[in-house]
């Protein structure tokens, strides 16, 4: 296992952001949680700790860059060193279905805030000590930006845009020591399981096409492989998307 | 002008002297001019309501069996980290928004069994430091195409992309990275390889083919 690092994740208030921290927790590390509900980041923060880490809780707005700057100062105040840095928050629309028509120019902006812009932001606010601390960037994307999803059109596209981004900061921080890479996770999730209820359907679409024959666990099976990420174990690992799908998905 | 009347594909794209080459190329009468990003510097919420307005103007206008969405939104290098705010949202986000909602302009405006190709600024990965905006938004609107080609399909329109190095090879200064491309015509032109490659999408030999993407680069990426 690697050396003991400090590492921040976005939107790990539950789900998969969660599995991650924890996951990270297990390792030791110090466990920096952004997100915007107060009460679950707190929880959050508290079971990273209790699970061997040392958890920490920052209410931000990823697509505010004073936010962005205040977690990252805040961070740098009392950790001194930043080692890995996960974008995990989405849009509160991404698992909301849309025709493609339908799809309105705010609900691109939402999107694409969340996905990109709070990805700029973190990039440009987290560089400095990453680089110092030769680093990893990851972000969390998905297997919707492979293949397209007709009912979610914005989500996949901007989780595409995602994996495009990653490979170009790859490049661009290479000389630093910064390595930058994505996950495309499957993992069984409150979004997902609204998902399931909207439609019914779903459910059986989704499962048969897994050779595993299961969603992942996000603590279990994904919280592991981005932690693999961020190790020293992955040192010569850059610009590369992982899927941890379980098989699903049929491009790669 | 009835749509049956139409000839050549309609253009949904930018004005400008690239633009009017590969429309040329094309056989483009008919245009539907997209908005311009580098213009947009009035806030989200403005120009998400110009977008909007936009597009209502043109939504259902006459269909056509062949439909062409060019997003020419390369701009000159420029590393992440050198980037502002303002910039990044001019030329992240406001392109985006401009090529999804041309995808959806397409999708109303292309008669059933047509086919919509979309071409789309797009570096190979050596060539693509500095052009982190550019290859963010190529590569979403190609996922975003292969979206429309999944719904579409049901009533036989195809939908497929085109990416081009043409523009982002003009800004280059040092050296390539990594071996030369396979054909020395690299990165070629836009009246040549690019507008070669949609009219063979647009053929009739292509008719299987759709939510694939193209790229017209001689080889350089893969």
């Amino acid at each position: 296992m690697s050396r003991r690092r400090t590492v921040v994740v976005t939107g790990a208030s539950g789900g998969v952001g969660r599995g991650i921290a924890l996951a990270c927790a297990e390792a030791g590390w110090e466990v920096w949680i952004a997100a915007r509900r107060d009460d679950q980041g707190h929880q959050v923060a508290e079971e990273v700790t209790a699970r061997g880490g040392r958890g920490h809780y920052v209410r931000c707005d990823v697509t505010d860059p004073s936010d962005v700057d205040r977690l990252v100062a805040n961070i740098s105040t009392i950790c001194g060193t930043l080692h890995g840095v996960v974008h995990n928050a989405t849009s509160g629309l991404s698992s909301r279905p849309h025709r493609m028509v339908d799809t309105t120019p705010e609900d691109l902006h939402e999107h694409a805030s969340v996905a990109l812009t709070a990805m700029y932001l973190l990039a440009r606010a987290t560089f400095p000590l990453l680089a110092e601390a030769t680093g990893a960037f990851v972000v969390i994307t998905s297997e919707a930006g492979f293949e397209g999803k007709p009912r979610l059109s914005a989500y996949a596209a901007v989780k595409a845009a995602q994996r495009g981004f990653a490979r170009v900061l790859a490049q661009e921080w290479g000389a630093a020591g910064v390595r930058v890479n994505c996950i495309a996770p499957l993992a069984a999730s409150p979004a997902m399981t609204q998902a399931f209820k909207r439609d019914p359907t779903m459910h059986d679409r989704v499962m048969r096409r897994i050779p595993l024959g299961r969603l992942g666990d996000a603590e279990a099976d994904i919280g592991p492989v981005v932690r693999f990420l961020l190790s020293d174990d992955a040192r010569f690992v850059t610009s590369q998307t992982v899927m941890a799908d379980g098989g699903s998905c049929v491009i790669t | 002008m009835s749509s049956a009347e139409h000839r050549g594909p309609l253009w949904i794209g930018p004005s400008g002297p690239d633009a009017d080459e590969l429309a040329s190329a094309l056989d483009c009468v008919c245009r539907i001019v997209t908005p311009d990003p580098s213009t947009e510097d009035s806030g989200p919420q403005a120009w998400a309501r110009n977008l909007t307005q936009w597009r209502s103007d043109h939504f259902h206008a006459a269909r056509h069996a062949e439909v062409v969405v060019a997003l020419l939104s390369a701009t000159e290098p420029v590393p992440v980290l050198a980037t502002s705010l303002p910039q990044w949202r001019r030329i992240l986000e406001v392109p985006f928004a401009v090529g999804f909602c041309s995808l959806q302009l397409a999708a109303t405006s292309c008669a059933d069994g047509g086919s919509i190709v979309v071409v789309v600024d797009l570096p190979a990965s050596l060539d693509a430091a500095g052009h982190a905006a550019t290859v963010a938004v190529g590569e979403g609107i190609c996922t975003a195409a292969r979206c429309l080609a999944l719904t579409e399909g049901a009533r036989r329109v195809r939908v497929n992309t085109v990416t081009t190095s043409v523009r982002t090879e003009r800004t280059r200064t040092g050296a390539r990275a990594g071996s030369d491309s396979p054909l020395a015509r690299f990165p070629g032109s836009l009246d040549r390889e690019v507008a070669g490659a949609v009219h063979a999408l647009f053929g009739a030999d292509t008719a299987g083919v759709t939510g694939q993407v193209l790229h017209a680069d001689c080889g350089r990426s893969w």
